[in-house]
């Protein structure tokens, strides 16, 4: 386990350097102005420029640009916003709080909704089962940004039932503040976890051992727990795995529409602004987070099924 | 011209809170453009409001530096904070602030401190900040954003703890209304030495002496104030317990917010759901006078819109009623001239008459293909910088494109994502083989030379295509030597006269500001003053 866990470091940390340097690369490559941000769109005079230019290394060469940051992040300074002037560490700090419990909440129903549909469509065929295929069809089709939007016209808009926006003030309050988007952040993913669900739990109901443990008179709820689900668990955990890291990236769309303050939206309006110290910062700690969730799902794999050694894949 | 954070989610998000809204009309079905009727006042507050004010900003501030401050969300937070040397009043007069002008020549002016003023941090006000302040905006090692409008300035030396004196190079009257304006706002010497790059940062790294002190700024969060109780303009005492100041990207967002309450206060630059917001039983939304202008920046100097008649032809062929429905939902003016009605601070008979004599911008194609045949220009290609990103920006390249086609010229759209917008502002190789674009400008005090001044004199920072005429930059160059506002008006009016004929930028709109408040509160004017003086002073809460 210590051995494996070290290897992942390892991997961590590779992930990490080249993805950093990937993503600055494509920063510097594309095209914009750092200084734009700060102009509001009207002419700055020439002076500025110049001086602002300096200031923020904006005319040095690439590599230079690249080693002047990868040293300061090994010294343990993320480095400067431009546009606030703001030391990125407590930039990310302000924010990832909320990004992490948008993240848990919308995983927590991911979980709960996802796997209990799909398991309600696979066991009880007939009515309950076509309206979770409805139901996961729709929600399937929902973009975030679309839920989001109905979200808020119907419940905080016209039914006032929850807050349109920004973060709660933290306990019950902040709860009640994220269900919205955590609804919308979860929705198609939901429908995804379900589907996969059914399919696996259906395949494991169909097999030989389960037949013959239902013809041997074995009780239902105990074949299901034993044989069908332990069985159908790898699918199950892929798929929650994969979908709860990608939320991550999704996040940007809901943090957005519901005005919170999180790392996602900051992410989107930094990389805009070419904002290179935080786009760098915050990415690192989102690869650094897809890492751990899929360290987390190949733990889970070897502790579910003993045939898989820990490290190798599930089949 | 404004570029939001996250556009590319705020125009989907957009096109949907429009068609989930109740009442989102069509373009072509909206309210006619607004007249001059614009409102200057909003009733005065009758008690103090119990709750939190919540007031939106586009997106979330960058810097309480005024040096820095050159868009909205810093100008709108800073001003509500700062005082400046000069102020102006709601419909953009300017007159004496924390000092008062006397003019002992016309290159030496005197400054008298008002007494009793101090910051929040109790300490007095002199003529030492004010001097620190302006020399501050001026110093190039610093990069200010106003270097440029202290062009004439010798010398600022403080005679004592009340007075100080600005010396100029040659005379600028000019000069008074930067100083009620964004180049104007006085900070706490000692407190910004101490701080040094750190001031204006977030935390707490500011001290002004405005009708608000800052209370907290959490970045990403809120940037809390609150009222300053020592304040020495006792008609500006804000019957507010506090306003948080919170970026709130989108329309959608802004429309829900406002709706629910959540919002409090906004004053969007133009908003896709304002007949929605107008409907809601909540809210209330003034329409006042504003300086800023919508307009096309001819930016080649050679191609077909270096002929004046190829820029009168476009000027005549494009639909501005349709544009202003469609985007500023009527609110808007057509332009006589390019600059907006609320730009005239002094002279204002002299201006009403220039505007009342100018005819009112109506769509001819027959005349216009007629002046494209007589320029020769038919077949002739233009490329218009745009981005398909920012929604008002595409509608109006789209409908001069329709305008050129239909005149004979043959229109070519170059676009950009929303973020490089700004590079054709900025970047000359942004601008190669570009014709021209768009943009929402404003001068920076109740002056229509202070836009003028950017782009129809040699060297402005926004004559992008050396446009020069030597009778427009004799009048504006004399206008800025003459003292008398009437005299100054009346060569800014001719001047002006002569810019509407050779239309180096092609004016497109004047909207009007936009103020949106909760029912529960109310005070401030609904003018563009917002930006540079201390008006939120006068919130409060309804009975």
């Amino acid at each position: 386990m210590l051995r494996f866990l070290a290897k992942r470091l390892l991997v961590l940390l590779g992930t990490l350097l080249v993805s950093s340097f990937v993503i600055f690369s494509a920063l510097f490559i594309a095209p914009g102005n750092p200084i734009a941000t700060l102009s509001g769109g009207r002419a700055l005079p020439h002076a500025s420029i110049v001086v602002l230019e300096r200031r923020y290394h904006l005319n040095e060469p690439f590599l230079q640009r690249y080693w002047d940051w990868l040293t300061g992040v090994l010294h343990g300074d993320l480095g400067v916003s431009i546009t606030l002037h703001v030391n990125v560490a407590t930039l990310i700090r302000l924010r990832i709080g909320t990004t992490f419990e948008l993240v848990a909440y919308a995983s927590v129903l991911i979980v709960l909704f996802g796997i209990g549909a799909g398991l309600l469509g696979a066991l009880k065929p007939g009515l309950i089962d076509g309206g979770v295929i409805i139901g996961t069809t729709i929600s399937a089709a929902l973009p975030s940004f679309v839920a989001a939007v109905v979200l808020i016209t119907v419940f905080a808009v016209n039914l006032g039932w929850f807050p349109a926006q920004y973060n709660g003030t933290g306990g019950l309050n902040q709860v009640w503040h994220l269900t919205l988007p955590a609804i919308s952040l979860a929705i198609g993913s939901l429908a995804l976890v379900a589907r996969v669900t059914r399919a696996a739990v259906r395949e494991e109901a169909g097999k030989e051992h389960v037949q013959t443990a239902v013809s041997r008179g074995i009780p239902g709820r105990l074949i299901v727990r034993r044989h069908v689900l332990r069985n159908a668990a790898i699918p199950i955990t892929t798929i929650a795995g994969i979908t709860i890291a990608s939320l991550i990236a999704v996040d940007a769309v809901v943090e957005t529409a519901f005005t919170l303050n999180g790392l996602g939206s900051y992410l989107v309006s930094s990389a805009q602004n070419k904002d290179f110290a935080v786009v760098q910062g915050i990415c690192l700690v989102l690869v650094a987070t897809f890492v751990v969730i899929n360290t987390i799902v190949d733990i889970l794999y070897a502790l579910l099924d003993p045939r898989v050694k820990l490290g190798t894949r599930a089949g | 011209m404004r570029i939001s954070p996250a556009l590319a989610l705020s125009v989907a998000a957009l096109a949907l809170a429009a068609g989930c809204g109740k009442s989102a009309s069509s373009g072509s079905s909206a309210a006619p453009p607004s007249t001059a009727n614009l409102a200057t006042t909003t009733p005065a507050p009758t008690n103090t409001y119990s709750g939190v004010v919540t007031w939106a900003l586009y997106r979330e501030t960058n810097s309480l530096d005024p040096i820095f401050a050159f868009d909205y969300p810093e100008n709108t937070v800073i001003a509500a904070l700062c005082d400046t040397v000069l102020r102006q009043s709601p419909t953009g007069v300017v007159g004496p602030g924390v000092a008062s002008l006397h003019y002992d020549s016309p290159t030496k002016l005197v400054f008298t401190v008002r007494q009793g003023v101090t910051f929040w941090d109790g300490s007095p006000l002199t003529s030492a900040d004010i001097v620190f302040s302006l020399q501050r905006q001026m110093d190039p090692k610093l990069g200010g954003f106003y270097q440029q409008v202290f062009n004439r300035v010798q010398s600022i030396t403080a005679n004592g703890p009340q007075q100080f004196t600005i010396t100029l190079k040659q005379p600028d009257y000019w000069l008074a209304g930067e100083l009620s304006s964004t180049p104007g706002f006085i900070v706490e010497k000692k407190f910004t030495e101490q701080q040094g790059k750190a001031y204006g940062t977030p935390g707490n790294h500011a001290m002004c002496s405005g009708p608000y002190k800052l209370k907290t700024w959490q970045t990403g969060n809120v940037l809390a104030v609150v009222p300053n109780t020592h304040y020495w303009d006792t008609s500006l005492q804000p019957k507010v317990k506090e306003i948080d100041f919170k970026g709130v990207p989108t329309d959608a967002a802004a429309t829900s917010g406002l709706l629910t309450g959540e919002i409090t206060g906004d004053i969007p630059l133009n908003i896709s759901t304002l007949d929605q917001l107008k409907a809601s039983p909540d809210l209330k939304v003034y329409l006042g006078s504003s300086y800023a202008s919508d307009a096309f920046i001819v930016s080649n100097a050679k191609g077909p819109l270096a002929d004046v008649r190829v820029r009168k032809a476009l000027s005549l062929a494009i639909d501005r009623k349709g544009f202003i429905n469609a985007v500023y939902k009527g609110a808007a003016q057509l332009p006589r001239t390019l600059t907006n009605t609320g730009t005239w601070g002094y002279g204002q008979s002299v201006f009403q008459n220039a505007w009342n004599q100018l005819p009112e911008p109506k769509q001819n194609i027959a005349e216009a293909k007629k002046l494209i045949q007589q320029a020769g220009a038919t077949g002739k290609t233009i490329t218009l910088g745009m981005s398909s990103q920012l929604n008002n920006i595409n509608t109006e390249a789209v409908m001069f494109q329709s305008a050129g086609q239909q005149i004979g010229l043959n229109v070519k759209l170059h676009s950009v994502s929303a973020a490089n917008y700004i590079d054709f502002f900025i970047d000359p190789k942004a601008r190669a083989g570009i014709d021209g674009f768009f943009t929402v400008n404003y001068p920076d005090y109740a002056d229509p030379a202070g836009l003028y001044a950017t782009f129809v004199v040699p060297g402005g920072s926004q004559n992008y295509d050396n446009f020069s005429d030597p009778n427009i930059t004799n009048l504006m160059e004399t206008a800025r030597t003459t003292a008398n506002n009437n005299s100054r008006a009346k060569l800014i009016a001719q001047a002006q006269k002569l810019i509407m004929q050779e239309l180096p930028w092609i004016p497109v709109a004047l909207p009007d500001t936009i103020l949106v408040m909760n029912k529960k509160i109310t005070g401030p004017p609904p003018t563009f003053s917002y930006m540079f003086a201390p008006w939120l002073g006068k919130l409060g809460g309804t009975g």
